[in-house]
């Protein structure tokens, strides 16, 4: 996307080492958003849509929820690899956005290809920051949302407006 | 073609501006992670590096910013359109590279691709050179240089290429000047 186009200047992810309350956005450029993967660490939960309105979740313990999104290589759109959440930056035009939450002792982290990183403020008493990614043409904006700390993770999608899509598995026809 | 032959392309076309590169190959599949095989176009000047980042052309920037180079639609497995007429003067060839996508999950190489090749045609799909890569070579690769646009004096032509990368995007990013 050419940069006259975009709502707002933002910093890249060389210029913040922390999304919170000072910092609460960045945005990644074109081959930034789109090469290998993009690693969140320290998430319990990740939840994606994409470019169709296809909803889902998955945790780290491995419970999945609405309708996953496989990508021509054989891997999820968005899913956990061992404990790290991992979005396939190769089909990012199929990602509308995604939510990540964290509320263990570890700070959500994120980490590129090029060995960029940021974290995640891990918030206060009452709040903690969630990770929101955002792709806005060919960029993906990463934002830190303030959330009630005691809120389950079902409040916090709603919060966001995400409704899980119902998953029907694909079955072999029956007719001949 | 064979890797390292070049073909003059407008001295023999007089009046080709126009040009549609088609690329394309076939996996070998399996139930687990494939290779994803993304084609690159990089815009270089005399000393063989990226103009800029914006002098690149790939999936996520479609095209180059003086739009002379762009992602095309249908046919093959992958186009790229490159209009020569708008390729901007300090331009003094485009390389066509194939990286598969480093992902963590087991990015895969080379090795389970067959019948890799790139082609040059009009724009209306005539077509006036094409390389064939050779099956089973340096497959343990992760990136492959397909072939280039040139200039020649006044002129373009093709080099078919072939060449490898094991040092994945990394080392194309660093050979060109490229900051990923």
């Amino acid at each position: 996307m050419p940069p006259n186009l975009l709502p707002f200047p933002a910093p890249t992810i060389d210029e913040v080492s922390q999304l919170g309350d000072t910092d609460p956005v960045l945005r990644l450029n074109s081959r930034q958003s789109a090469v290998g993967n993009l690693i969140v660490s320290g998430a319990d939960l990740a939840v994606w849509e994409d470019d169709s309105r296809v909803t889902g979740s998955a945790t780290a313990a491995g419970d999945t929820a609405g309708t996953p999104v496989r990508t021509s290589g054989n891997r999820p759109l968005v899913g956990f690899d061992a404990a790290d959440a991992l979005v396939s930056l190769r089909h990012v035009r199929h990602l509308r956005r995604a939510l990540f939450v964290g509320r263990g002792p570890t700070p959500l982290g994120v980490q590129l290809f090029t060995g960029s990183a940021v974290t995640v403020a891990p918030g206060d008493g009452s709040r903690m920051f969630i990770l929101c990614l955002s792709r806005i043409g060919n960029v993906l904006e990463l934002r830190a949302e303030p959330v009630d700390k005691n809120a389950p993770d079902a409040a916090i999608l709603t919060q966001f407006g995400f409704t899980l899509t119902p998953y029907v598995a694909p079955r072999e026809s029956r007719s001949r | 073609m064979i890797a390292g032959a070049n073909a003059a392309l407008t001295a023999e076309n007089p009046g080709l501006t126009e040009l549609l590169v088609g690329f394309g190959w076939e996996s070998i599949s399996s139930r687990g992670p494939q290779a994803e095989l993304v084609p690159l176009a990089i815009m270089c000047d005399a000393h063989g590096m990226s103009l800029s980042n914006d002098h690149l052309v790939f999936f996520n920037q479609i095209v180059s910013q003086d739009g002379s180079v762009a992602f095309a639609g249908d046919g093959d497995t992958e186009q790229i359109d490159v209009d020569l007429s708008r390729v901007p003067a300090q331009v003094s060839k485009i390389v066509f590279v194939v990286y598969v996508d480093p992902d963590v999950r087991g990015a895969g190489n080379f090795s389970a691709v067959r019948s890799a090749y790139v082609r040059v045609a009009t724009r209306d799909n005539r077509e006036l050179v094409r390389f064939n890569l050779p099956d089973g070579e340096a497959r343990d690769v992760d990136v492959l240089m397909f072939g280039e646009l040139y200039r020649h004096r006044d002129d373009w032509k093709f080099r078919a290429l072939g060449q490898g990368y094991s040092t994945g995007l990394r080392g194309v990013a660093a050979d060109f000047g490229i900051d990923l």
